[in-house]
């Protein structure tokens, strides 16, 4: 079994995400195989500006994922998760028009021959890595705290098959394997805005301080995320806002605290609001 | 009756100017006449007319016909007719053979000498295969003057009540500790607002009363064999630990019991004992006792009940029993099981204290309830607003795509009932108000009268998230309302899901033993959705309630007096009629391969091992004739519809 | 169009499809009158040897017509039908014949129009193909 690795685009700025996420797949020895010469996969916005464009920058990944004979495609983005997941299901189910994309993924000597199964990775660690070891590498001097798992909206939308698409679980249990102490809340699947965050930062700002607000009430302490724009969201909202803010980590640096890694190279200063805001020691 | 050789009439009818003259019934009588063992060939005005029988009649006896033609309307207007006259002539009815060359012919062929050749054909084609006839009988069953009904919800119960009146022997086999069903969890009952108990608990003492009723309670049918008029139905009694025959009721050995576990008639809201009625009014009145609970059976000892029974009724060493019925008819009314509105986890239910499933909330407005009827939410306090969903689970087509018909009507006696007790606002929301019933657009008035906030749109999410500060703590319901078209964020105190109806646990087995096909939702199939809603493809049982598809209580109790008019009818009548064109297997030809068994959808055929034949139970065989067309050995035909038959039919046509 | 006037035989199960051409007559709905209609209980008794007869009896086409999937009279004689017809279909084509001359529909008992359409159409569709071929090579 090779785990195909997609980074994304978000994943390459983001070096946090990206340090934490190889750090920790070196300590639980997963090889994660990148796809070579990867592109943008158009994000969820590509498929209403222009349907063939979309499928060929798709089409294109699933094609170098086939010259790679990848057995998976692991994202750490919802955006390339949804993106990458509705693409496979036009080119399982349209052969008309996946034989037009491997047309022109022809010029570069491409083919989609096989769809290989596109995994977040958070779905990745919760199920092919033995749950045992998370304890068993836990760091000795680890201090548990309350983490609040939010979802976003594309992880288990619209497919509905890892977990309830509304209300789902599978973070809360993995951050519970790693010793942190998941908080129940409601805003699990509220959206963030995404990139309207932009356009409309107004009406994103209510919709980010709402998620906020409940994971406050609820007594989380931190804020486990698993995409990259997500984080970016919740982490700069709090800015403005008034009273303590709380750190907004993803799950992998969650995953990398536990085990012991070094803070720093797991990006943890980079952070809008510090861990250490929150009165958190690690 | 024998085989006699073929002396045939042919018939030819001019039906007033209906098959003639666009059919020249003269040249069609002429051309019959050559015809191969034809005595005689005549035409008529009317033949169906009585002169039109008696000709027949006549010329059976004078001429001693054996085979009569009548060419005339379809055999579905007339063929019964005819063979009657046959019959009373004194020749088998299945001597009688129509050629259709009225809606066939005359009424559907623009051309007059096209017309005439085509009835020829039929009728050289009706000729040629009566030739092939063979007389037919079919044998008279005697009933079982007996009706077993399994489920004792409200619509068994009216069954049981309407049949035992009519003077037949009625068994209830209900698998609860009392019947009562659903109905007995409610307080009112829309429209008319009416208490449940009130019109209930009469009934139920009637069906303990009724010299002709029988119950078995805490039971379940075990097996179903036989056909109709003959069944046999095995009865498990499940043990109860209570000698009902000792049982005085006093309910001593409840007060006593010192176990406790959530009630499941309560919808678990509240505890019961572990030795229990499930409620004051349940029928039979002896309790039961719950085995898995029990500290005696789970762990060796307390006997408390033992040893406040001054009856001693408690008997720990009672074993089930299965006792065996011979019923003429069956009726099925199992009933519905509420909707688990759990996987829809965006409603909160499970998650949020405040959200109630209907079956609950029946529970809590109910005097006998855990609150005693008062309207509290866990916290003790009424609420002050109200939300009520619509269609949850129902209409959705992630899990029921059809309408579950009553929770529009029990939502809207839901926000009456809010707002008489607690003066509590009420929100609901719907996709569409469905009140078609008498009484119910009218109730729909009297609600919206009554102050209710009718919201169009189905509700998005339930969450805590609060809006405001103020409403820290209640949840909020998001919805767009589609008529205005604005997104609405309601903040309440409790949420009612109208969950919508499924078919009851078990209906699966219940249709494999009885042989009653259910539909893609898992109800019972009637036989005809218009015109036989109560029978169904097994002759000998019915439908009645929500087993069938979900439906309000009226129409439940209208549909379970059909079903018992039906059963009564066929045990009135004291015998049942075997179908004459049914199958034969011909012992000599059949190999044994069992195909006939496969692919018989009424089980009608098994297997004599001791000849290694397959034999057709005449009883149960209705004559589709997929054994016939299936069988590879030519073993299997169809009486009436014999290889021999069809063929010459066609050759007669063809050649 | 040639003069030719085909016979065809028209198998109908006695619950839908007769009953349709039942209907047919009572709304007056005219059609060619070349079919022949053969009336069984249910389209699952048709035997693979009927229609073989029937083409070999020299039919031009041979027309079956019963409940739609789901209201057969006997559960689901009409699935075993389609099985059994398809089977012939083939064995038809073996034999050098136009598996089109036999043809299955579902007619629904209260659709008189569609017995009216469909007999129009199948009568249509066997004249194009001209007479069955057995009837000139075959000493019946
Ligand atoms: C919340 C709610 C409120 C309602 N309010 C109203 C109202 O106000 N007015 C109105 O007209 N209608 C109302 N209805 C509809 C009403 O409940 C039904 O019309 C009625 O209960 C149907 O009766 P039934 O006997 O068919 O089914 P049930 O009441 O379900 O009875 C079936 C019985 O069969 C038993 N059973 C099931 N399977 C087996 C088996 N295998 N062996 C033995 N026994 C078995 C069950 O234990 C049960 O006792 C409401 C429904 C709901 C869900
Ligand atoms: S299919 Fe025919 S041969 Fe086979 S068991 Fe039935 S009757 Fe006998
Ligand atoms: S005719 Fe139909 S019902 Fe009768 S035995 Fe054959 S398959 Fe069964
Ligand atoms: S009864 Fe019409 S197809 Fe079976």
């Amino acid at each position: 079994m090779t785990y195909g690795f997609y980074p994304g685009c978000a994943y390459k700025t983001e070096a946090v995400y990206k340090h934490s996420v190889e750090a920790v797949c070196r300590v639980i020895g997963l090889e994660l195989v990148t796809i070579n010469d990867w592109n943008c996969c158009g994000a969820t916005s590509i498929f209403s500006l222009d349907q063939m464009d979309g499928l060929v920058l798709t089409g294109r990944i699933f094609a170098l994922a086939a010259r790679q004979k990848l057995d998976t495609i692991i994202t750490t983005c919802n955006a390339c998760y949804t993106t990458l997941r509705k693409a496979s299901k036009t080119f399982k189910t349209e052969p008309e028009l996946t034989r037009r994309v491997n047309e022109r993924l022809a010029i570069e000597g491409l083919a989609i021959t096989t769809l290989p199964p596109v995994r977040h990775l958070l779905d990745v660690w919760s199920h092919d890595i033995d749950e045992a070891l998370w304890s068993r590498k836990r760091a000795a001097n680890f201090k548990p705290m309350k983490v609040a798992s939010y979802y976003g909206c594309q992880l288990t939308r619209p497919w509905a098959d890892i977990d309830d698409p509304e209300h789902p679980q599978i973070m809360d249990n993995f951050i519970a394997r790693l010793g942190y102490e998941p908080v129940e809340h409601g805003a699990k699947t509220v959206c963030c805005g995404a990139s309207h965050f932009i356009t409309y930062e107004d009406s994103c700002r209510t919709l980010c301080e709402r998620i906020v607000n409940e994971i406050k009430r609820k007594g989380g302490q931190a804020i486990s995320t698993l995409c990259p724009l997500c984080q970016i969201n919740i982490d700069a909202v709090q800015e403005k806002q008034r009273g303590p803010s709380l750190p907004v980590p993803y799950f992998t640096q969650l995953a990398g605290l536990s085990l012991g890694l070094p803070p720093s190279i797991l990006g943890m200063d980079k952070l809008l609001t510090p861990m250490q805001t929150a009165g958190l020691k690690f | 009756m024998k085989y006699e050789k073929p002396s045939i009439g042919v018939y030819v009818c001019h039906c007033g100017m209906n098959i003639s003259p666009k059919v020249d019934v003269e040249n069609v009588v002429a051309f019959a006449e050559t015809l191969d063992h034809v005595t005689v060939a005549r035409d008529y005005k009317f033949m169906c007319s009585s002169p039109g029988q008696e000709f027949i009649i006549k010329d059976i006896r004078e001429k001693g016909l054996n085979r009569i033609i009548v060419a005339s309307c379809s055999p579905r207007m007339h063929e019964q007719t005819f063979r009657k006259a046959c019959e009373q002539a004194g020749i088998n009815p299945h001597y009688f053979q129509m050629a259709n060359i009225r809606e066939q012919i005359s009424w559907v062929t623009k051309d007059s000498a096209e017309a005439t050749a085509k009835a020829r054909d039929q009728v050289a084609a009706a000729v040629a295969r009566a030739v092939y006839h063979a007389p037919l009988t079919s044998r008279e069953i005697k009933v079982k003057k007996s009706v077993v009904v399994i489920g004792g919800g409200i619509a068994g119960i009216q069954a049981a009540l309407t049949a035992a009146e009519a003077g037949y022997e009625v068994h209830i086999v209900e698998r609860e500790p009392s019947i009562g069903g659903h109905m007995a969890k409610f307080d009112k009952t829309f429209p008319t607002l009416d208490c449940a108990a009130c019109i209930m608990t009469p009934k139920m003492v009637e069906v303990a009363q009724h010299k002709n009723i029988t119950l078995h309670t805490y039971s379940e049918v075990d097996s179903v064999e036989g056909f109709v008029g003959n069944f046999k139905v095995c009865i498990r009694h499940n043990p109860r630990y209570v000698d009902a025959s000792k049982c005085t009721g006093c309910g001593i050995c409840t007060t006593k019991c010192p176990s406790k576990v959530l009630s499941e008639f309560d919808q678990r809201l509240t505890h019961r004992k572990t030795v229990y009625s499930p409620f004051p009014q349940a029928i039979p009145n002896t309790p039961v006792i719950d085995r898995d609970h029990c500290i005696y059976f789970t762990k060796g000892k307390c006997r408390a009940c033992k040893k406040f029974c001054e009856a001693g009724a408690i008997d720990f060493n009672q074993q089930e029993e299965v006792i065996e019925i011979a019923a003429g008819s069956i009726i099925v009314a199992t009933g519905f099981k509420a909707f688990d509105p759990t996987p829809l986890s965006q409603y909160g239910y499970g998650r949020y204290p405040e959200v109630y499933t209907s079956l609950e909330f029946e529970r809590l407005n109910n005097a006998t309830g855990p609150t005693a009827g008062k309207l509290l939410m866990k916290n003790g306090k009424p609420p002050e607003k109200v939300a009520i969903i619509h269609c949850v689970g129902s209409r959705d087509s992630r899990y029921h795509p059809y309408c579950s018909r009553v929770c529009c009507m029990y939502s809207m006696k839901f926000a009456h009932l809010v707002r008489e007790k607690t003066g509590a606002e009420v929100w609901e929301f719907y996709i569409d108000i469905r009140s078609p019933g008498k009484l119910y657009e009218e109730f729909y008035n009297r609600i919206q009268e009554e102050g209710v906030h009718m919201i169009r749109g189905r509700v998005a999410e339930v969450t805590d998230i609060p809006e405001t500060k103020k409403d820290e703590g209640r949840l909020t319901v998001v919805a767009e309302n589609t008529l205005t078209r604005r997104v609405l964020r309601v903040p309440v105190d409790m949420v009612l899901l109208g969950v919508g109806l499924e078919p009851a646990d078990g209906s699966d087995a219940v249709g494999r033993m009885l042989g009653v096909q259910r539909d893609a939702d898992g109800w019972f199939n009637e036989l005809h959705a218009k015109l036989a809603p109560v029978k169904t493809a097994m002759n000998g049982i019915f439908l009645a309630g929500c087993c069938q598809g979900p439906k309000d209580i009226p129409d439940t109790v209208a549909q379970a007096s059909a079903a018992a008019g039906e059963a009564v009818s066929l045990l009135a009548k004291g015998t049942v009629r075997t179908l004459a064109e049914i199958s034969y297997i011909d012992p000599d030809l059949c190999s044994g391969c069992k195909t006939c068994i496969e692919v018989c959808p009424y089980t009608a055929i098994s297997f004599d091992e001791s000849r290694r034949v397959a034999v057709v139970n005449e009883a149960l065989c209705k004559g589709c004739g997929s054994c016939a067309a299936a069988c590879p050995s030519s073993a299997a035909g169809i009486r009436h519809f014999t290889d021999r038959q069809i063929m010459e039919e066609m050759e007669a046509i063809l050649l | 169009m040639s003069d030719f006037e085909p016979k065809i035989i028209a198998m109908v199960c006695n619950w839908c499809t007769y009953t349709a051409a039942d209907l047919a007559g009572t709304s007056r709905l005219t059609y060619p009158s070349n079919i022949r209609i053969v009336r069984l209980m249910c389209t699952g008794m048709i035997d693979a040897k009927y229609i073989l007869k029937a083409f070999l009896d020299g039919a031009d086409g041979v027309f079956i017509g019963g409940c739609h999937p789901g209201d057969c009279h006997y559960i689901n004689g009409n699935l075993k039908a389609v099985k059994r017809i398809t089977g012939v279909g083939k064995l038809l084509e073996q034999f050098g014949f136009d598996p089109a001359r036999l043809k299955l529909q579902w007619i629904g008992a209260s659709e008189g129009p569609e017995f009216q359409r469909h007999m129009t159409e199948f009568v249509a569709a066997i004249q194009a193909m001209g007479p069955n071929p057995a009837r000139d090579c075959m000493i019946l």
